[in-house]
């Protein structure tokens, strides 16, 4: 993190999912969804797997430029 | 890179990261939901995929492209990564406040505005602009969208958007998108019917105004009846299902435009199509008109009358008090579990007479 900067990085890691299971333990909401650490109210905010994975298969990855 | 500017628990970037195959950058202004974030992302990830060495989660404030790209390409230096992977695509689902419909646009956070501006001269852009995805309240009214729109006008010039809503068949819109630019399609406007898992049916077009009409007359047993996906209305393209959904020269009339069980009443049965029958509720030809609604000491009554024209399962699809509605359907259920018919459902219409308008309760079978 720079001088003055309100910014800081984290690189997701095992340590990271390490500490998150002392805040959250990672549920899948339904059998065969892939587990996420979430509190209550991120679970009972957060866009359903399926609605969220259909909307990024929805997108044409050869619009997405590469550079 | 992908980019979620409000990324919560990281799941839509996780999503695009393993559908697209590339590195993902979530900004969060929450430490502790960001560490969620990252550990999400790290748990979901293939270890085996090297570009996943470029994700990250930045802790700060998602308006402010210069400090969170900075903060970004010195956690790659450090991390030996020399790369500044651009910016393919921004994603960006505000938090808003609970009632979303007597909220202003600039109460999401981030507000939609500074984040488009400050991220703007960041993105890849093509021919047909920067590729940027807002996740939307589902309950935004018209008069924000119009906001929303001169916001994206303001900072993307002359570039296409594509408003999307998306039902899971619950009578409700359930998510309501602007894709942007590179991920915006021909057509201003497009409906999406999801199942549990997967999209059942798409329409895209140009919305248009519909008339309802209104009845003085029981409508002629052997038409027909559907009930549409409220979320069809709401996106304006019941007009260009219905060219889909019609024969050429069919006769037809909106019944209902409003609430949840907007309502059709037409002389031919639906066109046979995978992208018809996902906005379609219910659909059958009328075989019996009844004056009263449903009630439990007249259950068995109601019962028989439909077990007469072949209907051996009645679904409740009319304005019932719903303190009574499950009991009533229970005890339906119970009085036709031995009558061999077809699927049916009843529904209610409001007939206009000389002394105002009285309701009629219509059966159709499917």
């Amino acid at each position: 993190m720079g001088e003055g900067s309100r910014h800081t990085a984290l690189n997701p890691s095992a340590q990271l999912a390490k500490e998150a299971r002392k805040r959250a333990e990672a549920e899948s909401v339904r059998r065969g969804e892939p587990a996420f650490h979430m509190t209550e109210d991120m679970r009972r905010l957060s866009t359903p797997w399926y609605v969220a994975l259909a909307r990024a298969r929805r997108i044409d990855p050869t619009v997405l430029l590469l550079v | 890179m992908i980019l979620d500017a409000a990324a919560g628990s990281g799941l839509q970037l996780v999503a695009y990261s393993r559908e697209l195959k590339r590195p993902a950058l979530g900004i969060e202004a929450d430490g502790n939901i960001a560490v969620l974030c990252a550990a999400n992302m790290h748990i979901n990830s293939d270890e085996d995929d090297l570009q996943r060495s470029m994700d990250r989660v930045i802790i700060g404030d998602g308006s402010d492209a210069e400090g969170a790209i900075t903060e970004y390409w010195n956690s790659l230096r450090e991390a030996g990564t020399r790369a500044h992977p651009p910016i393919a695509m921004l994603h960006l689902d505000p938090a808003r406040p609970l009632d979303a419909q007597n909220h202003d646009v600039d109460e999401m956070q981030p507000a939609i505005g500074p984040v488009l501006s400050s991220w703007g001269e960041h993105l890849q852009s093509g021919p047909r602009g920067p590729a940027v995805l807002l996740d939307l309240s589902p309950r935004l009214g018209e008069d924000q969208q119009g906001m929303i729109e001169a916001i994206v006008g303001i900072t993307f010039p002359g570039v296409s958007r594509t408003w999307e809503w998306l039902s899971q068949g619950g009578g409700r819109v359930d998510r309501l998108s602007l894709w942007i630019g590179a991920l915006s399609s021909k057509k201003s406007h497009r409906c999406v019917r999801m199942g549990t898992k997967n999209v059942l049916a798409v329409i895209e077009g140009t919305p248009s105004e519909s008339e309802v009409a209104r009845m003085s007359s029981p409508p002629p047993f052997g038409a027909w009846m559907t009930i549409v996906d409220p979320a069809l209305v709401h996106s304006g393209l019941q007009e260009a299902w219905l060219e889909v959904a019609l024969r050429e020269g069919g006769g037809h009339s909106w019944l209902r435009l409003d609430g949840r069980r907007p309502l059709l009443i037409h002389t031919d049965p639906l066109n046979d199509s995978e992208d018809v029958d996902g906005f379609v509720v219910a659909s059958g030809e009328i075989v019996q008109h009844r004056l009263r609604p449903p009630e439990l000491h007249t259950i068995d009554q109601t019962a028989a009358s439909a077990a007469r024209k072949g209907v051996g399962k009645v679904t409740l699809r009319c304005s019932l008090d719903p303190d009574i509605h499950p009991t009533l359907q229970r005890r339906l259920d119970r009085e036709l579990k031995e009558i061999d018919g077809g699927r049916g459902f009843m529904v209610d219409i409001d007939l206009e007479r000389g002394s105002g308008s009285h309701k009629l309760y219509v059966v159709c079978k499917e």
